[in-house]
């Protein structure tokens, strides 16, 4: 059985971005890297391939060349074998597109019995693609797991949302997607690191997984951007060093007239 | 009378028979070589008995440092050999898959290491002063050979070594482990090494106790996987943002904004490093860390003042690796060495100055390992030598702002580059008559505890290295404590802050910057005495 | 256009953020509410007060197990039966993946995490805050229905109180599907506390504090906030993960956010830049809190502050 984890290759959080004239993301090559939340679900597809009878990790991205480098990082930690969907056609997709990307993706791959993804990813940050996998794929959804364990067959998750606590079971296949409260993803030995240059990269094109270029892409998209302005950056405001209790003052004075 | 002390002995046998002497000497004889006999069995068997061994092995210990000069095993980190070659990450292509790294199993350590842990004489000179052994933690430089010498035998521990590895929390306790950190050496044990070589320094028969804690530590970071968690996110800002702190390169050259004087960036400034006398090289610490950047742009002042032309890298600057490489990752090291190595080349660079002492260990000790040779100073080298040649002139303050200060060897400038008194003639005059030491100072100097790696982890066990070195400074009353690397700087203004009252830690540079300008304040007409 | 606000209420109690949700659907067009489960007459009272014209209680028996898909089918029967052409729902974790799939059913698009919504022209403008609040970008779907989820605290809540029209819904999820099995369920605990998403003042603890969060609930109480974390507080097991403010915790947008013993990682800051007012106390003077703040105190959270919240009570 293979264990599909979904993963993204973004920019570094503290890089400068900008957009293109059609407001979509300038990717620069080079600079970017696996988004870190996705780390987190190839350390969880990492553990279960331990538990689950017969099981390897095929790491799936959909993007340009440059992100094979977020799969070498997936198989550097250990992933088997990675898969790259790539098309111009693609560029511009919104979270439908890329969801349909994906689910074909995944049914092409072939006996892929669980497919994981992050919380979300860390530069969009809509959180919502797991939902939506498992929507198209008609599997069970055990989506932003702090926890997760198995038992044979069936997996179990702890989620913490804005309603509450709850655990939820479903058996395989299923969606998954886990929080980086769920575990420290490993650091690759250099062991790792070597082994991981033998290791297969398929590219994939549209084509090959049957999707018709209508339906992807900056013309398919739901939504369309029509502005983007860059906010100012915050100023540093004063500055006091506190003696033994000199600053109270002033804190309850900012404070009083802060909730005004 | 000849032999007055003992002739009564001869006295005594006078009136023997010589059958009766010949018989005296045959059994004496005989009980000598037996009892000799005796003795090489007992030591044959006792491979482990090294209070005798060394004997015979600390010569040929001695013989057989590792550096062909005769010099100590300090300074530059043994090269990881793999397979018998030098590992050098510009080549891992033609790596076998199988390939090991560091020391896993006692079999994977050299014979030199071999024959070191043989040769201890146990007087425990390496641990009176190692800053772990001393602090609380598990680390004995002593028990630590010891525990390898008597595996790589295949004997049992002595009862005291047994007994003293378990009260000290240093025995082995995963008897399920394979490897050798865990089964034999505590993991505690490992990575509670600071590296500051006190241990290399001070052992009679030369022992090469970091090599050795290098070695486990480079399989266990790029073998086993299994290291303290805190390295993790070292190792991840070392490799995708080329600082411990993984801080956007572009702010590298935060420090120079408030200079009124401009600092030229090799490669936007200028093409070639040739075109300065030296490129100032900045570091981590010297670019994201707020007193270090202090320093940074003090170091940068002087040189200005002296009319030396220098250059800096700005974001083209990346981690030296000292910091991955003695946390064990050899390969996170070469992979910023080398993309180093590479900038220096495009720019033509072969003079440096470092103002952390890390860094020009690094750069001036170990790049050449992989092909990189430079002219590295440290900035107090630099700047005594201005002040000699007249090019800087220090003045020194008025009598009633003088105050005791106290200098802090760090150990990568003094034990590990034999610097102790560059800084030391800086400091002479700029504070009261005398500058007063540290009971433990330049060769004997006691670690900040920042060293091997150490800055980036917790400090869980005993007490904290950098307190115990602040009291050391306490104790001498002075009210400013010198220093001369940013990581010192760090570690005891740390120290000073846990405690009420504490004295003034700041880098040498400060001071001398502070001496120059009182010599151009008093050069200057002052504004209210012109017409 | 008749616009449909998903409703959520906590321990019985309307939330916060449905009535700000209500005065931007009525000032785009109609405001219908459709509230799943048992809803007593404070609700539907509080509902009305705010706006909503009609009020839709669908009772779904299969909402015991909680699961997402069927809070997000009856939502999108609630859509398609009132004709609606917007759709608002609460942002969050499961808020987001509920409009997710009601986009999906419908064909819609989908903005998440909306600040501010306008009509323009035919149709409907909202903005978002991106990449760790560097950005505001301005979109709009390009299709005949929107669903958008809008974060809490985006716009004043206004009284317009109307009788709104009830009415009783059943509806049965059948999923086309297998789903998940919920087997264990707490929910949110009813707290004294205003939500640390919805909350206008939010009192955050770092590593500073070593593991006493007593000043910082006592400034939250003392000014009536939420209290929120560091990651560095979660991770060091002070405060649950609910309590993180950052950008895998909680994004949030109060009036005022004061933060104790907080360094200011980007990370964290990247939850709280949008705070109209910040103050900062944190021992360390070279904290990249202290260049973010308003106004920032370097010196010792733990004699401060109760000194602080004496002067305050």
């Amino acid at each position: 059985m293979k264990i599909l984890v979904c993963v993204k290759y973004v920019p570094d959080a503290t890089d400068e971005v900008s957009f293109e004239e059609d407001q979509t993301l300038a990717r620069t090559g080079g600079s970017g890297r696996l988004s870190e939340l996705d780390e987190y679900a190839v350390e969880q597809a990492l553990q279960l391939r331990a538990e689950l009878a017969d099981a390897t990790v095929t790491v799936l991205t959909v993007g340009s060349d440059d992100a094979e480098i977020a799969l070498r990082k997936a198989l550097q930690m250990g992933a088997n074998d990675a898969v790259l969907v790539t098309d111009p056609a693609i560029a511009g997709s919104d979270v439908f597109g890329t969801a349909t990307v994906l689910a074909s993706a995944a049914r092409s791959v072939g006996e892929v019995g669980l497919v994981m993804c992050g919380m979300s990813s860390t530069d969009a940050g809509i959180g919502v693609l797991p939902a939506l996998l498992a929507d198209a794929l008609g599997w069970p959804l055990l989506s932003q797991a702090a926890a997760l364990t198995v038992d044979g067959q069936s997996l179990q998750i702890d989620r913490v949302d804005e309603t509450g606590s709850r655990t939820i079971i479903a058996g395989l296949p299923a969606v998954v997607s886990v929080t980086d409260q769920s575990g420290e993803p490993r650091y690759p030995s250099f062991k790792d690191v070597l082994a991981a240059k033998k290791k297969q990269v398929t590219k994939m094109a549209l084509a090959d997984l049957g999707v018709s270029p209508d339906s992807v892409g900056l013309a398919a998209a739901r939504v369309e951007v029509i502005a983007t302005v860059r906010n100012p950056d915050r100023a540093a405001g004063r500055v006091i060093v506190d003696d033994n209790g000199s600053s109270v003052d002033e804190i309850v004075k900012f404070l009083v007239d802060a909730t005004k | 009378m000849h032999y007055p002390l003992t002739s009564w002995v001869g006295g005594a046998l006078a009136g023997w028979s010589p059958e009766t002497l010949a018989g005296v000497i045959t059994v004496t004889a005989a009980v000598k070589i037996l009892v000799s006999m005796l003795w090489l069995g007992v030591i044959g068997y006792s491979v482990t008995m090294s209070v005798a061994w060394h004997r015979f092995l600390g010569v040929l210990n001695v013989y057989a440092r590792r550096e062909l000069d005769g010099s100590a095993a300090l300074g530059a980190a043994a090269p990881m050999l793999v397979a018998g070659k030098l590992f050098d990450i510009r080549d891992i292509d033609d790596l076998d898959e199988d390939a090991t790294f560091g020391v896993g199993k006692i079999e994977e350590f050299g014979w030199k290491s071999l024959l070191d842990f043989a040769s201890c004489t146990e007087c425990g000179r390496c641990q009176d002063l190692c800053p772990a052994w001393n602090t609380g933690k598990p680390l004995s430089p002593k028990l630590f050979t010891l525990a390898l010498r008597d595996h790589a035998a295949g004997r049992d521990h002595s009862a005291d070594v047994a007994s003293a590895l378990s009260s000290s929390g240093a025995a082995g306790s995963d008897s399920a482990s394979e490897g050798l950190v865990g089964l034999v050496i505590n993991p505690d044990t490992l990575w509670s090494c600071t590296t500051c070589g006190a241990c290399v320094d001070q052992c009679p028969v030369d022992i090469e106790h970091v090599d050795h804690i290098l070695d486990l530590r480079r399989h266990e970071v790029m073998v086993a996987s299994d290291f303290p968690e805190e390295f993790n996110s070292l190792f991840a800002n070392l490799e995708t943002k080329g600082n411990p702190w993984g801080l956007p390169a572009r702010d590298r050259m935060d420090w120079a904004k408030g200079l009124d004087f401009s600092v030229p960036v090799l490669g936007k400034d200028l093409a070639s490093a040739e075109e300065v006398d030296t490129l100032l090289w900045v570091g981590c610490a010297g670019a994201f860390d707020e007193k270090a950047k202090r320093t940074t742009a003090a170091v940068a002042e002087l040189l200005h003042l002296a009319g030396v032309k220098f250059a800096v890298l700005g974001q083209a600057e990346t981690c030296c690796g000292d910091a991955a490489r003695r946390a064990g990752n050899e390969a996170t090291y070469q992979g910023l060495a080398v993309e180093n190595i590479e900038t220096f080349a495009e720019y033509g660079v072969k003079q440096i100055v470092a103002t952390c002492a890390h860094c020009l260990n690094a750069l001036s000790r170990e790049y050449s390992q992989l092909g990189g040779a430079y002219r590295v100073e440290h900035h107090t080298q630099v700047l005594n030598r201005l002040i000699r040649a007249g090019q800087l002139n220090l003045v020194e303050p008025p009598e009633q702002e003088k105050v005791q200060i106290t200098y802090h060897d760090p150990c990568y400038l003094g034990r590990h580059n034999q610097e102790f008194d560059a800084p030391r003639e800086l400091l002479a005059g700029l504070g009261e008559a005398d500058l007063v030491e540290m009971e433990h100072h330049a060769a004997t100097s006691l670690c900040c505890g920042g060293g091997g790696a150490r800055m980036w982890t917790e400090e869980k066990l005993g007490t904290r290295i950098n307190s115990a070195r602040m009291d050391e400074a306490v104790a001498t009353g002075a009210a400013t404590v010198a220093t001369a690397c940013p990581y010192c700087a760090i570690m005891l203004s740390d120290a000073g802050a846990a405690r009420d009252e504490a004295p003034q830690v700041t880098d040498v540079a400060h001071l001398v910057l502070a001496g120059v300008k009182r010599g151009l304040d008093s050069a200057q007409p002052r504004k209210d005495e012109q017409a | 256009m008749t616009v449909v606000v998903m409703a959520t209420a906590t321990g019985g109690v309307l939330d916060a953020s449905v009535a700000e949700l209500l005065t931007m659907a009525a000032q785009l067009g109609r405001p219908v509410a459709v509230f799943a489960g048992e809803a007593n007459h404070e609700l539907i009272a509080d509902l009305g007060r705010f706006g909503a014209a009609e009020v839709h209680l669908v009772d779904c028996p299969q909402l015991a197990g909680n699961l997402i898909g069927a809070k997000a089918a009856l939502l999108t029967e609630r859509v398609v039966d009132a004709s609606a052409t917007v759709v608002l729902v609460p942002a969050g974790l499961e808020g987001n993946e509920v409009a997710a799939l009601v986009a999906a059913k419908l064909g819609a698009g989908l903005i998440t995490d909306v600040t501010a919504i306008r009509g323009a022209g035919n149709g409907v403008q909202v903005d978002k805050v991106v990449w760790a609040g560097k950005f505001t970008v301005t979109a709009a779907v390009k299709t005949p229905v929107a669903v958008f989820t809008v974060k809490p605290g985006s716009c004043p809540a206004v009284e317009a109180p109307i009788e709104p029209q009830v009415y009783q819904a059943h509806f049965s999820y059948l999923p086309t599907s297998v789903v998940s099995e919920v087997v264990q369920v707490e929910p949110v605990a009813a707290s004294v506390r205003p939500k640390l998403a919805e909350a206008s003042v939010v009192v955050s603890g770092g590593r500073g504090t070593d593991g006493d969060f007593a000043p910082v609930e006592a400034l939250a109480d003392a000014l009536g906030g939420a209290v929120g974390a560091s990651r560095a507080a979660v991770d060091a097991g002070y405060v649950p993960s609910s309590f993180q403010v950052g950008q895998t915790g909680k994004t949030v947008s109060p009036d005022l956010y004061v933060a104790l013993g907080i360094s200011g990682a980007i990370q964290h800051i990247a939850g709280m830049r949008t705070a109209r007012q910040i103050l900062a106390v944190n021992s360390d003077p070279d904290a990249p809190i202290h260049r973010l703040a308003d106004l920032s105190v370097v010196g010792d959270l733990k004699q401060i502050i109760p000194a602080v919240v004496s002067r305050l009570s």
